[in-house]
């Protein structure tokens, strides 16, 4: 009975990986096709496989260029994005015993911003302004995690608490280099910077936090039934023999890393990491080693549709966060409600 | 007369506190025997099961695990000999049964390594020990607390251990359960465990036999045959109280009672 129930298990794990999947690849055609160059599902295939094959696919230039250097790229930012924040929120959750925190603790994304937004104020180019949005996150998650060890009280509580503080400091940070920026110019691209924005991604800059990534994403999946136990709270996965001290740092570094990597990419966009990470747990159950890939399906899918209904329902283009934020807040409250009952 | 711990002059104070919580506490544990740690509330029996695990640091004397100075030990060694069944577990996420209690065995598992085989074999092995087939894909967030400490119980199995911490294992529980949990103790035992017991009810030490500690509010213990440690004089020093012991003929034991109110 025990194995035919296992058996039973991975057959759902597959379709459900194996149904998002299709999913994904279907939506990433129709995110190719819609747009305000409208490309044919055929032609789009086409391209594809012209690309793939180095053969020459017998579109037009023109359509060529929209499916090959815009839509693709940022397709697969958004993919990745998407994928990178669901998975370190699985990780953040699971490291700090709480299904209600987010990438945003810490004080990564906040980090991330004020080094993005200093280098816009400096008007450095578009690279140097990736490098100094991932230093501000590291050294927002190195402040964050030095003031409990500062203080000798290094639990998960103060680490959080620790989060808080770093996360207000620096909003109050961003408010003042928003002050002084000027408005013409820097003010609008710091604060599209704050709400998350796909458009422009080139190639070159997913090429260049893609093996930060890619490392943190294995560690973290290789990882995952030591994140089962980590969530156990540090005094009984010690007791059970977990090296709980190592296994916390590795899994905060790789989390950080892969939303350091997204804040470079595409700004910082909230309530991905805590949504995402939730409806997976609905479907697959709390187990790491199952959450972890389909999370970051899911993450990949959702983000992916939240991007194309950004840049196609209006006008003009807007945020993703606006979009994630109108879809994230109630689904907090929603959770917040269901834990409350749960919970006592 | 192999010992598994030796505690010996072990002293311990909260960094923040004025007084020591254990004050020369000298001890042992040994193989294939129960020992109930007695006390009164905040008396430090928690505090010192968490010393016995390293989760927390001693501040004077020493604790040899196996012969070997505990503060040398890795969390997994100590997992490997000493199982710890903790008096709540507050759990976030709902874990199925069967991945709780195939967490026992992390002591086997190395970083970045998953379960084996025979680490699954072991889990369903603990769980038909204790009889928990019938809600092995349960969450464990939604059993009874009697459930959730027998599952607690399948884990600690599941580790392979020498010994079996319980932290107030009856504190919780109502009468039925309470003797549940005694006969468990008594049956670990038997099958080759030696079990360690916080509890705050002389009646359970006097139950199980074996050897028994007293710790009182000055944090010092007593220790040895439950016969000679669970006295009427003792109790009354460390209790506070007027407790009586006597012989119940009908069951043939000794038994704690209240005085008349």
């Amino acid at each position: 009975m025990g194995r035919g129930n296992q058996k039973n298990r991975l057959l759902l794990l597959l379709t459900v990986n194996g149904v998002l999947l299709i999913l994904l690849a279907t939506v990433v055609v129709v995110a190719v096709c819609v747009g305000k160059y409208a490309v044919t599902p055929a032609e789009c295939l086409k391209v594809i496989w012209g690309a793939v094959s180095h053969t020459p696919s017998g579109c037009a230039p023109m359509t060529e260029n929209v499916v090959l250097m815009l839509r693709l790229p940022r397709i697969l930012a958004s993919v990745l994005v998407g994928a990178c924040l669901s998975v370190s929120g699985v990780a953040y959750q699971g490291v700090f015993q709480n299904p209600l925190i987010a990438p945003d603790f810490l004080g990564v994304s906040s980090g991330a911003c004020i080094g993005a937004a200093v280098a816009i104020l400096l008007s450095l180019g578009r690279g140097s302004t990736q490098l100094m949005a991932f230093l501000g996150g590291i050294v927002a998650v190195a402040i964050t995690v030095l003031i409990p060890i500062a203080i000798r009280n290094n639990t998960n509580i103060m680490l959080v608490l620790s989060g808080v503080v770093v996360g207000a400091a620096a909003s109050s940070v961003l408010g003042f280099i928003k002050f002084t920026a000027d408005p013409e110019s820097q003010l609008a691209a710091i604060t599209y910077w704050t709400m998350g924005d796909f458009s422009y991604i080139q190639m070159d800059d997913i090429l260049s936090v893609l093996p930060m990534m890619g490392v943190a994403g294995v560690v973290l999946t290789l990882n995952s039934w030591w994140l089962d136990v980590l969530s156990m709270g540090e005094n009984q996965a010690r007791s059970l023999g977990a090296n709980v001290t190592l296994l916390r740092n590795i899994t905060i570094v790789c989390a950080t890393l892969l939303t350091a990597g997204s804040v470079c990419l595409a700004g910082t966009i909230s309530w991905v990491g805590l949504v995402i990470p939730h409806l997976s747990r609905m479907i697959v159950g709390p187990n790491n080693t199952r959450l972890i890939p389909v999370s970051a399906l899911m993450g990949g899918l959702f983000m992916l549709v939240v991007d194309t209904l950004t840049r196609t329902i209006g006008a003009i283009e807007m945020p993703v966060s606006i979009l994630t934020g109108l879809i994230g807040a109630p689904f907090y409250i929603y959770l917040l409600i269901r834990n409350k009952r749960a919970g006592a | 007369m192999n010992g598994i711990y030796e505690l010996q002059g072990v002293d311990f104070m909260y960094p923040s506190g004025r007084r020591k919580v254990l004050n020369d506490v000298t001890l042992s544990v040994r193989e294939g025997e129960v020992l109930s740690i007695l006390g009164p509330n905040g008396a430090g029996k928690s505090t010192l099961l968490n010393c016995m695990l390293k989760l927390l640091k001693i501040t004077g004397g020493r604790i040899l695990l196996r012969g070997k100075p505990i503060e040398q030990c890795r969390a997994k060694e100590i997992a490997a000999v000493v199982g710890y069944v903790p008096q709540s577990m507050p759990v976030a996420f709902p874990y199925t049964v069967e991945d709780f209690v195939l967490m026992g065995r992390a002591s086997r598992v190395s970083v970045m390594g998953k379960p084996t085989a025979l680490d699954r074999e072991k889990a369903q092995e603990a769980i038909a020990l204790m009889g928990l087939e019938r809600i092995k894909t349960a969450a464990f967030t939604e059993l009874s607390g009697g459930e959730q400490q027998q599952v607690a119980i399948a884990r600690a199995i599941a580790a392979e251990p020498q010994v079996i911490l319980f932290d107030e294992p009856t504190s919780h529980l109502d009468f039925g359960n309470q003797l549940k949990t005694l006969r468990m103790v008594k049956q670990l035992c038997e099958r080759g465990f030696a079990v360690v017991m916080t509890t705050h009810n002389p009646d359970h030490a006097l139950l199980l036999g074996h050897r028994a500690a007293l710790l009182d509010r000055e944090g010092r213990l007593t220790s040895g045959p439950t016969d000679e440690v669970v006295t009427e004089e003792k109790l009354k020093a460390v209790y506070e109280a007027d407790l009586k012991i006597r012989f119940m003929e009908e069951e043939k034991r000794r038994v704690c009672i209240y005085p008349a109110l």
